[in-house]
């Protein structure tokens, strides 16, 4: 059922997916026989990720080890299985693109992610959990399901999120099986298993938050250091201006998860305090809001104080965004508030890179007075960071510059998935045709000499605009289509469903029974006694109808149909043939066994379905089996032996089974 | 806008093909103003008299040390900056300068030709940024 489920997200094709180097990565390890020297190699290629790995790897480390300064080193320290699981979730949070779901609040949802994954890290050791980076990895993505539910249904998931808001998770998760037929952790441990994450990661996700506990050990471990860092992220992340009562809440649960670790007041602050500052040291290197640090001391403030009866105290959606706007003054994302998806936005940001001051604050003068939004950056690495950060439309960089020149800079966004998008000018003092070549062999798109004048700046501008405008087209064009072919596969789904489906009972239909009779039938060829076949008509519905009406008729056959099925508890397969004929394939049981079921069926039906359906007489059914012999030539042979026995059992005065169908076929023929 | 004639600066005749300082170059940098905001020409020419004031004596020590390297970085960072604000003979002189260290000699006499350029401009230009100052005061 959650396979199915999955499959339906996985039709649409808009499920997160890992970006560019992620991707690589993800495909060159599907194979088991990758060197770690193509994997360093395809991880040089991405500079922020390769940092972002170092970071993690140098963070994790306790007194007098020498801090990793390649990838090659950690790819020694940590191995390869786990770069490869970071460089996954690495590239996962910088594919974040395309906020398109209006009820999910992507900013806070990576913000509360990162500061789990945080918090994973910090507890991992302290709880038993020997690998930190493993615990970091299984925080960041732990609510990848909800994203994954967010990008394949924004419409109707963002209005399931209005309508929960507030309510516990188990409730949410209610709802969701409802609308989805899954969940959103069940959603994630698909994912990780798609990704090839290890299987134990995706049990604890199940165990931590989808109620569904484990026998595994190490996953037992891993879901105590996940609900513990859920518990701490909460502290960390929840916007400053919540209800005291809230806070008194959170407070109460960290007081909890102190006595669990067995540590006195003053060392839980020690950690939470840390994990709050190495949370806001991770959101700045990959881009994500976080808000300012905070220690224990400022949350008891926060649940003591009086606060004015304010309109929002209900909390409605709009109050929440606003009271984190006040929290956290992050740049950017807020001032220029989120793009509805229909339309192209006209802002657009440029980042001028240069060492030199003058020509920086120019450049910037001049930009601003054509109304763009300018980004400064006053060297190469500066600019690489503030370009990753603040995705920029057009990156305008001076080429001469100490440490990272305009060259390299562009080379290394041109790494990125992020800076393959951006319209890079490289301005140069020579206009000499080699520094020209150059700047293309870089993959810059246009150059400018300089000095410039300003109108010749701003036309070069406007050409990346252009380009920038189209390019934003496109997107929202695939974006459009990738929605639209995400309908058609589950309108398709949907029409594949109905077509195998008997409408008036939900049972599989015909078509359906005779392909999994074929499936059975071909899936044991060495075993062939293991296949019987059960085929059940109801005795006298005829006069059922003709009786009581048509509507009694139908309800009789719901009502057989679900005596039916409710027998089968995953041993076989019950399906409508037509009419009031039903044939039950089972797989992998005896004849004898079949027989017996199959008069434990006759008793059940004839217990209950005449008084659910309001009958006056009893109701009782005729069954007929057959079982596969070896000299059985096909399953059509099987399925008129069966059929000829069910003739025999009414012939013989129906209410009866009989079993032995290949005699009745043998006098017959 | 103003014509750069009427500005009553110290003059460079047409018998200098470069000009101390292009009156173009600033009448652009002066276009950039906002009503209300403060001179962008105070603030840019603020900068480069403070990176220049920074930068020259480096230049005039590589020259001096024979550092064909350092020489170069500064002669072209100079060039670069002075040519923005339209410190024409500054960053003829560094382009100069730079092509020289390419080359790898260094003229004689470079370091007091180019201090009394340097002279020349920084007064030039103080004296275009009080103007502009009064200007918007």
């Amino acid at each position: 059922m959650i396979g199915r489920a999955f499959e339906d997200l996985r039709l649409s094709g808009s499920l997160p997916t890992p970006a560019g180097v992620g991707m690589r990565i993800l495909e060159l390890t599907r194979t088991e026989d990758y060197s770690a020297e193509e994997m360093a190699e395809v991880l040089r290629s991405d500079p922020s990720l390769t940092s972002r790995i170092l970071k993690l790897a140098n963070s994790a480390d306790r007194g007098g080890v020498e801090p990793c300064t390649s990838v090659q080193d950690a790819l020694m320290r940590l191995g390869g299985r786990t770069v490869r699981d970071l460089a996954l979730a690495f590239s996962l949070v910088s594919a974040r693109r395309g906020d398109t779901c209006p009820g999910f609040d992507y900013e806070q949802y990576w913000g509360r992610s990162l500061a789990r994954a945080v918090a994973a890290q910090a507890l991992a050791a302290r709880m038993g959990h020997s690998r930190p980076q493993e615990a970091y990895v299984c925080g960041l993505l732990a609510e990848i399901g909800a994203l994954a539910l967010a990008s394949v249904h924004p419409r109707t998931y963002g209005s399931l999120l209005m309508e929960h808001r507030g309510v516990d998770r188990a409730k949410l998760r209610a709802a969701e099986q409802q609308a989805f037929d899954i969940d959103h952790v069940q959603a994630a441990a698909c994912l990780f298993s798609d990704w090839g994450l290890p299987e134990h990661l995706g049990l604890a996700l199940l165990d931590a938050f989808g109620g569904s506990e484990t026998q595994d050990a190490a996953a037992t471990t891993l879901a105590r250091v996940l609900k513990a860092a859920d518990c701490l992220a909460e502290g960390m992340s929840a916007p400053r201006s919540r209800e005291p009562r809230e806070w008194q809440a959170t407070l109460a649960a960290l007081g909890e998860l102190a006595a669990t670790l067995g540590l006195d007041e003053a060392a839980f602050a020690v950690l939470f305090d840390g994990s709050s500052r190495a949370w806001v040291g991770w959101g700045r290197l990959l881009g994500i809001p976080t808000a300012d640090p905070r220690g224990l001391e400022q949350l008891r403030r926060w649940s003591q104080r009086v606060t004015p009866q304010r309109e929002s105290a209900a909390g409605g959606p709009h109050s929440r965004r606003a009271a984190a706007t006040q929290d956290e003054p992050s740049e950017g994302a807020q001032e220029t508030g989120r793009a509805p998806i229909q339309e192209v936005s006209e802002r657009f940001r440029i980042l001028v890179v240069d060492d030199d001051p003058v020509s920086l604050r120019l450049a910037s003068h001049l930009l601003s007075a054509d109304g763009y939004e300018v980004l400064e950056a006053r060297g190469g690495q500066e600019g690489l960071r503030m370009a990753l950060e603040h995705a920029p439309d057009i990156v305008l960089s001076d080429l001469a510059m100490p440490e990272m020149d305009g060259f390299e800079l562009c080379r290394a966004l041109r790494q990125t998935e992020l800076g393959s998008r951006m319209f890079i000018v490289l301005v140069t003092a020579h206009e000499e045709d080699e520094t020209i070549v150059r700047a293309f062999d870089a993959e810059a798109d246009d150059f400018i000499v300089k000095p410039y004048l300003p109108r010749v700046l701003c036309a070069r501008v406007r050409g990346g605009i252009r380009a920038t405008r189209l390019q934003r087209k496109v997107a929202l064009d695939r974006q459009k289509l990738e929605a639209q072919k995400a309908e058609l596969g589950r309108l398709n789904r949907k029409l594949q469903i109905a077509s195998l489906t008997d409408p008036l009972t939900g049972l599989p239909n015909r078509r359906h029974a005779m392909n999994r009779l074929q499936q059975c039938w071909a899936a044991s060829p060495e075993q062939p006694q293991a296949l019987s076949l059960a085929m059940l008509d109801v005795d006298h519905f005829k006069r059922v109808n003709d009786e009581h009406g048509h509507d009694v008729g139908d309800l009789v056959l719901v009502e057989v149909a679900r005596t039916l099925a409710a027998q089968q508890q995953g041993r076989g397969e019950v399906c409508r043939l037509g009419g009031e004929e039903f044939v039950v394939v089972l797989p992998g049981i005896t004849e004898a066994r079949a027989a017996e079921l199959a008069e434990e069926w006759c008793r059940a039906i004839e217990a209950s379905v005449a008084r659910a359906a309001g009958l006056p007489r009893p109701l009782t059914v005729s069954i007929g089996i057959a079982s596969r012999r070896v000299d059985t030539l096909d399953s059509d042979q099987l399925l008129k032996a069966a059929d000829h026995a069910l003739y025999a059992a009414k012939a013989g005065g129906r209410n009866r089974v009989v079993v032995d169908g290949w005699d009745v076929l043998r006098r017959s023929a | 806008m103003q014509h750069p004639e009427d500005t009553g600066l110290p003059t460079e005749s047409e018998a200098n093909p470069t000009p101390l300082v292009s009156q173009e170059s600033i009448a652009r940098i002066e276009a950039l103003d906002r009503p209300g905001e403060a001179a962008v020409l105070v603030e840019i020419l603020d900068l480069f008299l403070d990176s220049a004031r920074d930068r020259l004596p480096r230049l005039v020590r590589a020259l001096e040390h024979g550092d064909l390297e350092a020489a170069l970085v500064e002669a072209h960072g100079l060039k670069g900056s002075a040519g923005t604000v339209g410190a024409q003979s500054l960053a003829a002189a560094c382009s100069l300068l730079e092509q020289e260290a390419r080359r790898g000699t260094l003229p004689d006499g470079a370091p007091r030709a180019l201090r009394q350029l340097w002279r020349d401009t920084e007064l030039a230009l103080i004296r275009i940024q009080a103007r502009a100052a009064r200007g918007t005061s």
